[in-house]
């Protein structure tokens, strides 16, 4: 897909945006709290109806106004245009998407339709931080090629609430009938065989992409990186063997609840699921989160991010957008070359740094790649 | 104060508890009613104090109603070997719209939320189990399509199952008059899993 253009209303520090990007690359170059992220979050809100940062509809509202919209025109690969509007209020509380005019009912229904691939330096999280990161860089692809996981997981989170609230209820209250905590036992299990059967076959597939694309940027001058083999392994959060249905899961998923039953209540929380699935990250063998070099993880990283637009380009049959944020300040020049060699070649990207240098000299400014500068909330096309 | 009436603030701030009413709708709501008539405004007071005066459970399906038992339930029109199970007197409304079911109801008052402190003590559950004493054939469950809807359906079943009553739920999908190619994946897959055979 191509981003033809967005506007921007009472959108953080963006009061009223217009910008029309180029087919290639977007350079957005502005000095630190100019707007310049402010301008991708808006672009993630059209993808993924939400900020890419934790951030909620009400933080992203410019200070002092009583509702934000988004307007953005988009074209398909296959040629054929929509028009992606967002609005949120302020009082009362609401937040709708239009597509092509027609108001969703159902926000997930846009997740998916509009892909987007975002690299920021909260990412970094992913190989280095908890299992929780992983999970969530996961459901994020799953949720954009298949909306019957987004619905799934959506559907688990909410289950697990309820189930857990029964839980650490008894721990304060004493002990329940189990008739009130089967009926969120069996459908927890329903939802959260087929969220496990999904991730599993994911990670399978997913390994291939993330080798290819570890391979295709590297080696980097002066690393001796020719042997470095990267691998995903999935782990999931109750007891599998070589389940080959999504119910197989479910039944394991249930078995393992059966069997935590005592421990659950005494402890007050769930203690099977997907929700405490790891994917291990693993360079040669050894583990990334705890043992890998500096350099490794940024290198992986960025494997993991293309290996995504790579992944979710050939499920959808439609190129996603890709979305840099500050990535050059956070990359050696020697990474961030490559990244710009992989995605001059992937198709439509909004990039934003501080300064045009880190593009090196290149990249052909005109039609098809285009630089902006933001400065206080006002973005024009640089000179 | 920002008003330079006590009584309109009040108003407002009553108005702005209503669900889907914020304060601004509030404020015009209450200056619109400040412009009417006064006898207006009073047949609308005394229409509000009316529906909690008049308005009380059915003791039968705990449907809401003036008459006890409800018309429905005292009708000797409808089939009592039917039973629909719903979550709200609301739900009833849209049913009996349809024109199409001749059962009784039941109005559980809600659905399990433990988030929500609603376990299935708080819910119709004892009167629905006393209504199943022989004359009751199918139980159809009519819950919402949500994850509470869901757990008070499987809590519901495993009830009412080794009572010997059939008990069936709502299908999920695709809206009529809608098309194949615009339902989203997942009311597509929720179709798929609940297919009929034919």
């Amino acid at each position: 897909m191509i981003l033809s253009a967005i506007t921007l209303t009472n959108f953080r520090n963006h009061a009223a945006t217009v910008v029309k990007f180029a087919s290639g690359i977007n350079a957005v170059l502005g000095k630190n709290g100019q707007g310049k992220t402010n301008l991708l979050e808006a672009v993630s809100y059209v993808g993924l109806t939400k900020s890419f940062y934790a951030a909620s509809d009400r933080d992203v509202l410019c200070f002092g106004a009583e509702e934000f919209t988004l307007d953005a025109r988009i074209a398909s690969d296959a040629g054929v245009e929509h028009r992606v509007g967002v609005r949120y209020t302020r009082e009362p509380s609401g937040k709708s998407v239009a597509v092509d005019g027609l108001e969703q009912a159902r926000l997930a229904s846009v997740i998916g339709r509009f892909p987007v691939v975002i690299l920021s330096p909260e990412h970094g999280a992913i190989t280095s931080g908890g299992p929780a990161e992983r999970r969530k860089f996961m459901d994020v692809t799953l949720s954009q090629v298949a909306a019957a996981y987004l619905d799934d997981a959506m559907e688990y989170r909410r289950v697990l609430r309820q189930r857990n609230r029964i839980l650490s209820d008894g721990l304060q209250r004493g002990p329940f009938p189990s008739a009130v905590i089967e009926p969120w036992t069996e459908s927890l299990a329903r939802y959260g065989g087929r969220i496990a059967f999904r991730r599993r076959a994911f990670v399978e597939e997913f390994r291939a992409y993330v080798r290819d694309a570890y391979r295709s940027i590297l080696p980097l001058e002066g690393e001796a990186t020719d042997a470095e083999e990267p691998d995903l392994a999935y782990e999931c959060g109750f007891p599998v063997e070589a389940e080959t249905t999504a119910e197989g899961m479910t039944d394991r998923m249930a078995a393992a609840l059966a069997s935590r039953r005592l421990e659950e209540q005494r402890r007050g929380i769930t203690l099977a699921g997907p929700h405490r699935d790891e994917i291990h990250l693993t360079i040669n063998g050894v583990d990334v989160q705890h043992f890998a070099s500096q350099g490794q993880h940024k290198t992986i990283l960025v494997a993991l991010k293309i290996a995504e637009y790579r992944y979710m380009r050939e499920r959808r049959q439609e190129a996603p957008l890709l979305l840099l944020d500050d990535v050059f300040s956070e990359l050696d020049t020697g990474r961030a070359r490559r990244i710009l060699d992989v995605t001059l070649a992937m198709g439509q990207s909004i990039i934003t740094a501080t300064d045009d240098r880190a593009f090196g000299g290149s990249i052909g400014w005109g039609d098809k790649n285009r630089r902006f500068t933001i400065e206080h909330g006002t973005c024009r096309p640089a000179a | 104060m920002l008003y330079t009436s006590e009584a309109l603030q009040q108003l407002i701030e009553e108005f702005s508890k209503l669900p889907g009413i914020g304060r601004k709708s509030a404020q015009r709501l209450a200056l619109y009613l400040l412009k009417q008539q006064r006898e207006d405004v009073v047949r609308m007071a005394k229409a509000m104090v009316n529906l909690k005066d008049k308005i009380r459970p059915c003791s039968v399906c705990c449907n809401i109603t003036e008459e006890d038992p409800c018309a429905i339930c005292s009708s000797a029109k409808r089939d009592r070997s039917i039973l629909c199970v719903v979550e709200e007197p609301n739900d009833v409304i849209a049913l009996e719209k349809t024109n199409e079911f001749r059962g009784l109801y039941h109005v559980l008052g809600g659905s399990l939320s433990p988030l929500e402190g609603i376990g299935p003590d708080d819910l119709k559950v004892k009167e629905l189990l006393l209504r199943i004493d022989g004359t009751v054939v199918e139980v159809i469950l009519a819950m919402n399509p949500n994850v509470e809807g869901e757990a008070t359906t499987i809590y519901l079943t495993r009830l009412l199952k080794p009572l010997g009553v059939a008990v069936s739920r709502l299908a999920r999908g695709i809206p009529v008059g809608g098309d194949l190619e615009f339902a989203d994946e997942a009311t597509l897959t929720r179709a798929l899993e609940g297919r009929i055979s034919l």
